[in-house]
Formats: C-alpha cells, structure tokens, sequence
C-alpha cells in the first residue's frame, strides 16, 4: 500500500500538492464556518461546485492528457519493469483519494453544523441521504470531468468540464433533493455511474499506455 | 576481432506502412560502444525501441547479454538504460519529480549520483521547472542524468548528440567512454546518431542502416582499413568513377572513398590515397544505398 500511495505521489507536484490537500480542504471549511455563523444556512451546495471545479482543473496539472492520442508514450515509465504498475497505482489510488477526500470533506462540513448548531449560531443541517447524494454526485462528476478532459492536453478543457461540471451538479443536487423520490435511488444511481467511469479511467488510460507497446 | 555480444537479434522484422525493418542478425559487441548510422527513416529508432523494449510487436528473438536472457521477466530492462526522443516523461513533471519517481521505477537508481551529474551538467534543478519547459539540450541532459545515475550494464542512447551543444557533446563523449572504462568490459554503450564527425571519437563499432536493412557494420578500425578515401586529377574522374564506390567531383578534381580490394585498379591514375574518417565512409555507403536522387 505505501508503495502504491508513493506511486501517486510522484505524479503530483509540490503545488498540486498543498492546493489540493491543504488550500482546498481549508477554504472549503472555511466557507462552511462562514455559512453556518453568518448566514445561518449551508454551504454544501456551493461547497460541492467549487470542488467540482478545482479537481477537473487541477487535474491538468496531475495525468492531464494522458489519454490524448500519442501523450501516452511515456517511454520513461516503458524502460522500467515497474512502470505499468506504478501507473496504474497512481491512477487507482488517486480515485479512491477522491472518494475518500469527498466523504471527509462533506463530513467535516456536516459536522461542522452539528458542531454549531449545539451553540447559538445554528444552521442548516442537511439530512444523512442528502449528504450522500452530495457526495456521489461531486464524486460523479468530479470524475466525469477528469475522463473527458483526460483526452486532451488543453487547459481550457479542463476548464469548460469544471464549469459545466459546478453548474450540472447545483442543478442535479436541486432537482434530485426537490423530486418526491427516495433518495436512495439517485444514490444509487450516481454510486453505480462514478463507480463505472472510475473503472473507465483506469481502463482506458491503461489500455493507451500498454497499447503504446504495440501499433494499437 | 573475436567479441562476445551484448545483444544478439535473429531474423528480426517490424513492418510499417511503407516500410519493413528486417535485419537477419545482430550482434552489439559487448564491452564498446556501437554507433548506429543512417539517414532519416532508415529505421534507427525503430530498432532501438525493439532493443530497448518499449516496442514489443515484432517478429525474431532478441536476447540479451551473456546468459542470453530475454526482454519479460524484467530483470533486462534493470539492466538498460534508455534514452529517447519522444515523450519520455510526463511534460508537466519537474526535475525533482523526475528523480522521485526514477527511484520508485529502478531499484539501482542512486539519487545522490543523480544530484551530481545535475550538478555536473549544469541541469537547472533548483529552478523548479517543468521539464516541458527546458530545452531540448537539457533535456537530453536530464535523460542522460537519470540513466547514468543507475547501475546498467547497457546504455541505448537515441540520438543523444543531436541536441546538445559542441562543449556538451564533447562532454557526452567523456561519458560514454568514462562508462565502458568503468565497466571494465562489462559495460557498452548502443547510440544512433547523425553527428557522425562529433561522435567518432567514442565509436569503436559501427553499423549503417539503410531501408531497414544493416548494409554495413564493423570496428571501426577494419573499416578503416576496408575503404580509402582517394584524390584525384579531374581528367582521371571518369575512369576513376568506374571503380570508386562513391565520388564527387569539381573542376579541380574529384574526390571518393573506394574499396582497398579494388585499390591497384587505379595503378596508372594520379591519385593519392588517405584513411578515411568515419564520417566520410559512412556518407560514402549511405550514398550508395539511398533512395535519394542525389546529383
């Protein structure tokens, strides 16, 4: 296991780094604070479209293009008899790093109004399965965006995915939590569709780099 | 000169469109460094990724070094150290990044040895660039970096010299040879290169691929001995043009490498006789064998 975290690691920057493990998780927070004393409400919403956003565009900075024609040859990683494997390590556990980093952070928010709310400064608490749909729909589409903007190395796609992706996910979140449905059936629903574009990503950006051994 | 090989290849064949690489047998002697020559699409990098393993569809045995192991297992590629021209790492990794992960993906990868020859090549590790962002000079430094700070027995170098400097590919010439001595014959060194004049120096074999095809090889020492460069009066060229392997003339004369078996057939010519450089018989044979409408 360390040495499939290690393998992630490498892939990352210094400042992709603390932007994403230390600046995100802080703003978030202290967005959710700010929320619950000032307003009285929850910033979860808008909690989840920034983190849509910077993780489809941070993402450029991480495998960005790693599924466009051609960028998957990297030779460094073909001379070495550990280089699939730590790719695919890199790949697997930077996902269940974004699951994990979603269920924590939206925790952390959740708890954060409990926290308050025990004090004069009471919030909005969202419910346990409105939390979840929270988690799987960023999740959702937090990993949509990172697999179609995998197939280019253009920034600006990272870009246009992250906006479309904060804007998709506000609107998914109101009409899934406005809907006289259970929700576990969005839940559901968005558990098995991330679950299956994670599965895609690995799939995909392995079958570019092996295939690279070959004229496929 | 009796060798043991470093790579031995058997009727090996990769077919493009337009194109087949087919060499039925290949023998890197072991212990020198073997300069691969060619003109543009001769198929150079073609066999040095089937060498290097990060081309594996290809027909023919390749095997490697003295137990005459094979590319799968892994332990070759230990063993090797490759550099290439295409994307080799990741475009937005840093140098620090570069080092991380060589010591994850080799386990006789010394970082402090890297440290050093960063610091001996002048690579900008403490500008925190990414290597998309450096030149194509450091670049290739930086490649040459992560090999050497290995324990290899085999370097596959393409085209190394290509983007360095003069100062640099003289110094890449000290590396190659300060590799072999310290190798004490167990080590050799595999490049392909244009620079043919500024690598000679470290060349002790060399093979000329044309199409494809090997259409010369040997020390470079028999080569040598095996073509001469002659000069000539002009009104000897057309006579001397029926004999030479390859000529070019002007009004005052012509010069051209010819075989020294034929040598006596210009008793009678004015003509005086030189050791060629490597260069000038390398040109001579892909001349001969080009596909180019040359004047």
């Amino acid at each position: 296991m360390k040495h499939n975290i290690r393998s992630y690691l490498v892939f990352t920057s210094l400042w992709y780094k603390i932007i994403m493990f230390v600046v995100l998780p802080l703003v978030l927070l202290g967005i959710q604070v700010f929320s619950t004393v000032v307003f009285r409400g929850t910033a979860i919403p808008m909690f989840a479209m920034i983190l849509v956003l910077v993780e489809i565009i941070a993402d450029y900075w991480f495998l960005g293009g790693i599924q466009e024609k051609g960028s998957e040859k990297i030779d460094y990683l073909k001379t070495s008899p550990r280089g699939m494997e730590v790719m695919k390590s890199a790949l697997v556990i930077d996902l269940v790093r974004r699951f994990l980093f979603h269920v924590g952070i939206f925790g952390l928010a959740r708890m954060i109004t409990l926290i308050l709310e025990s004090s004069d400064r009471a919030g909005e608490l969202i419910g346990f399965g409105e939390l979840l749909l929270v988690i799987f729909l960023s999740y959702t589409l937090s990993v949509l965006g990172i697999f179609i903007s995998r197939f280019t190395s253009y920034l600006w796609v990272n870009l246009l995915c992250g906006y479309i992706g904060s804007i998709a996910g506000l609107v998914i979140l109101l009409v899934c939590t406005s809907m006289p449905v259970p929700m576990v059936l969005p839940n559901a629903a968005l558990a098995v569709l991330g679950g299956g574009i994670s599965v895609l990503i690995v799939k995909i950006a392995m079958l570019k780099v092996e295939g690279s051994y070959y004229d496929k | 000169m009796n060798t043991n090989s470093v790579v031995k290849a058997v009727n090996l064949q990769k077919k493009f469109r337009g194109f087949e690489l087919s060499i039925p047998d290949l023998q890197i002697p072991k212990g020198f460094a073997t300069a691969l020559i060619g003109e543009n699409g001769a198929g150079k990098t073609t066999l040095l990724n089937l060498l290097a393993g990060i081309r594996l569809d290809f027909k023919g045995e390749i095997s490697y070094f003295d137990e005459n192991e094979k590319m799968s297992g892994g332990k070759v590629q230990e063993r090797i150290g490759y550099t290439g021209p295409n994307s080799f790492f990741l475009p937005h990794w840093t140098i620090s990044q570069v080092e991380e992960i060589s010591g994850l993906l080799f386990d006789n990868f010394h970082r402090d040895r890297f440290e050093a020859i960063c610091e001996n090549l002048s690579i900008p590790v403490k500008v925190r660039k990414n290597v998309k962002d450096l030149s194509d000079g450091n670049k290739m430094k930086l490649m040459l970096a992560v090999v050497l700070a290995r324990d290899t027995e085999l370097l596959i170098l393409d085209e190394p010299a290509s983007p360095l400097d003069p100062l640099m590919r003289d110094k890449l010439n000290d590396m190659i040879r300060e590799y072999l001595e310290q190798g004490n014959g167990e080590h050799s060194v595999f490049f392909s290169t244009h620079n043919i004049a500024d690598m000679e120096n470290v060349t002790d074999y060399a093979i000329i691929l044309e199409h494809g095809n090997i259409v010369e090889q040997g020390f470079v020492e028999d080569l040598k001995e095996k073509y001469v460069l002659v000069k000539g009066e002009a009104g000897d060229a057309e006579a001397a043009k029926k004999i030479l392997y390859t000529m070019t003339k002007s009004s005052y004369g012509f010069e051209g490498i010819c075989l020294s078996e034929k040598l006596e057939q210009l008793a009678g010519m004015d003509v005086s006789v030189e050791t060629p450089t490597l260069s000038q018989i390398s040109v001579a044979v892909m001349k001969a064998n080009t596909s180019l409408k040359l004047s």
